[in-house]
């Protein structure tokens, strides 16, 4: 079997004495959609911002394409292939959407950041790329547009677009169709099918019938650790991960 | 995405602008206090209209360029251009240092650390009087004279002559931070300013961005300050009070963030309503305060873009792109 593009091993964050996640591992395959999927508090974002590099590890390692980047800071990893996108959108909202796109281009290249003594281009390899993206994940506006004047919908599909700008070999998406309406969801469904053959995609969702549908691989997490792992009809099988969602929601 | 302006541009808007204040403000004096503290708004703006970071230590900057000039011309046999050089170095290396410790804490204690360097910087001033003349100033300062080798000499005794070189300093240094906010820097400052979780999240190291704009800021408001105390041949303690930094920072604001043409707008403003209240009333301060209110209730933006709204509604063209209402 092929290694792993992603591995956690024995992943574990401690917030004083409570522990949010305890020896997780798991192994993310490359060209999958790898879902992460708990009931609420379930560790799940908890894993995630470990994964992001938001908050610090307590122990465990974390290998990215078999590079350990567990200690490696939040601003690094995005340069390492590490794309996130977040929960609750965050956008350079009074800023234009070539602008958003533009700057998470940029940011690979950090000398270039702190270049002042030259004038923007109007025209760059980076903008280029952001107009590939945009038409990539089917957002069809107009770049000058504020990114703040966006339907919520279109202001989710941006933020996975700027996660892809940095043209990851591992996309993070927390929650990518939180908040979203019932009508913008089957667009995000058929980005996300169509990521697969770009990166590695980790889901991590509250939405079971989403992560069921996309997936190749699900793990399932209670209480900060991993209780199920498989393909979405084994998930689905499962008593443990019934008794887990059951037996909380109804 | 905005497009900009061509440096040419700025050069002759700032060029133009320089050469015709003398003739429409009361002095040349007025004139050269107007550029002068322009500068150091603009510094202000840099932090505050550009990164989003509110400091109240901008007199320690300023301050301390009053002071390295005004000692280097004293006791060092340094030409202008060496003076104002080494003074804007100095406040660049001092702003680091600032920056370094102040942006360790966000929010109101990042503020609070400003003050608090500030505070330090004032007291440093005050105790260490046989360098810097405590309260009473460092008093005799000499403007330094410009020598070209082999061609000329030229010292700058008169206003005039001194007004000429305010000029061309605040076109150089002008010019220079309009390319700066209008660079891949600027770029990423505007991003740190909107929401920097994310600017950090794609992958720029917030921390060293800050630092950076706080040299740059930290240099312009000290080579203002160098400025300041060869234009008074005088470099007073109050140059590094908190006073001057409010000042700064409401001339900065009042001009509008996120523009320096808006700081320069601020500084004029500023200065022409100080002098022209101040002679119609010795509590000319109260009239002051209350025009600063009225702007700030009724034009939230700042002067500048009262001014470009105004424009725009005269010349017909409204800035829809800009406010990005091409989404219809």
């Amino acid at each position: 079997m092929a290694d792993p593009i992603l591995q956690t091993i024995d992943l574990t964050k401690k917030y004083g004495d409570f522990f949010a996640n305890t020896e997780v591992s798991i192994n993310v395959m490359a060209d999958t959609i790898h879902g992460v999927i708990g009931p609420n508090g379930a560790g799940k974002t908890t894993l995630f911002n470990c994964l992001a590099g938001t908050v610090p590890l307590t122990s465990g390692k974390i290998r990215l394409d078999g590079r350990e980047i567990g200690k490696k800071p939040q601003h690094v990893r995005p340069l390492l292939g590490m794309g996130r996108s977040f929960q609750v959108t965050s956008l350079f909202s009074d800023l234009t959407v070539l602008e958003n796109l533009r700057l998470a281009s940029q940011a690979l290249q950090p000398a270039k950041g702190f270049v002042f003594w030259k004038s923007l281009p109007e025209v760059s390899a980076d903008i280029d790329y952001a107009h590939h993206v945009l038409k990539r994940i089917g957002l069809d506006i107009e770049t000058s547009t504020l990114a703040a004047s966006l339907s919520h919908g279109q202001q989710r599909l941006l933020e996975v677009a700027m996660a892809l700008m940095a043209r990851p070999k591992v996309l993070l998406l927390d929650e990518p169709t939180s908040g979203m309406g019932i009508d913008d969801v089957p667009q995000m469904i058929k980005l996300l099918r169509s990521l697969r053959k770009e990166c590695t995609v980790v889901l991590i969702e509250h939405n079971i019938h989403l992560v069921t549908e996309v997936c190749d691989i699900v793990t399932v997490m209670q209480l900060g650790t991993v209780i199920a792992e498989g393909t979405p009809a084994e998930i689905s099988a499962d008593e443990a991960v019934k008794t887990a969602y059951l037996g909380e929601d109804i | 995405m905005t497009r900009n302006f061509p440096l040419g541009f700025h050069i002759g808007a700032a060029t133009v602008f320089a050469f015709i204040l003398p003739f429409v403000v009361p002095s040349e004096v007025l004139a050269t206090e107007i550029l002068i503290f322009a500068l150091a708004a603009i510094g202000c703006n840099l932090l505050l209209g550009y990164t989003g970071l509110l400091s109240f230590g901008q007199a320690l900057f300023f301050g301390a360029g009053a002071y390295f000039a005004g000692l280097m011309s004293i006791h060092l046999p340094f030409g202008l251009f060496t003076v104002l050089l080494i003074s804007t170095i100095a406040g660049a290396a001092i702003a680091v240092i600032v920056g370094f410790f102040s942006i360790r804490r966000a929010g109101i204690y990042f503020v609070m650390l400003t003050l608090a360097f500030g505070q330090l910087g004032y007291y440093i001033a005050f105790l260490a009087e046989p360098l810097t003349g405590g309260e009473d100033g460092l008093l005799s300062v000499v403007r330094p004279s410009l020598t070209i080798p082999f061609i000329a000499k030229f010292d700058f005794a008169t206003n005039t002559s001194f007004y000429y070189v305010t000029a061309v300093t605040f076109v150089m240094a002008f010019t220079l931070l309009q390319r700066l906010v209008d660079s891949p820097l600027g770029s990423v400052l505007r991003a740190i300013k909107q929401n920097e979780a994310r600017a950090e999240a794609i992958g720029y190291q917030v921390r060293l961005y800050k630092i950076a704009v706080f040299a740059f800021s930290g240099a312009v408001t000290s080579l203002s300050g160098a400025l300041y105390a060869l234009m008074l041949n005088f470099a007073p303690l109050s140059n590094i009070d908190i006073e001057t930094s409010e000042v700064i920072l409401f001339m900065c604001v009042l001009g509008g963030l996120g523009s320096l043409y808006g700081s320069i707008l601020g500084a004029v403003i500023f200065l022409l309503a100080s002098d022209f209240f101040a002679e119609l009333w010795p509590r000319w301060m109260l009239l002051l305060g209350l025009m600063l209110v009225m702007i700030m209730l009724y034009m939230p933006g700042g002067l500048w873009k009262s001014v470009c709204s105004l424009f725009a509604r005269l010349s017909g063209t409204d800035d829809t792109v800009k406010k990005g209402g091409a989404n219809g």
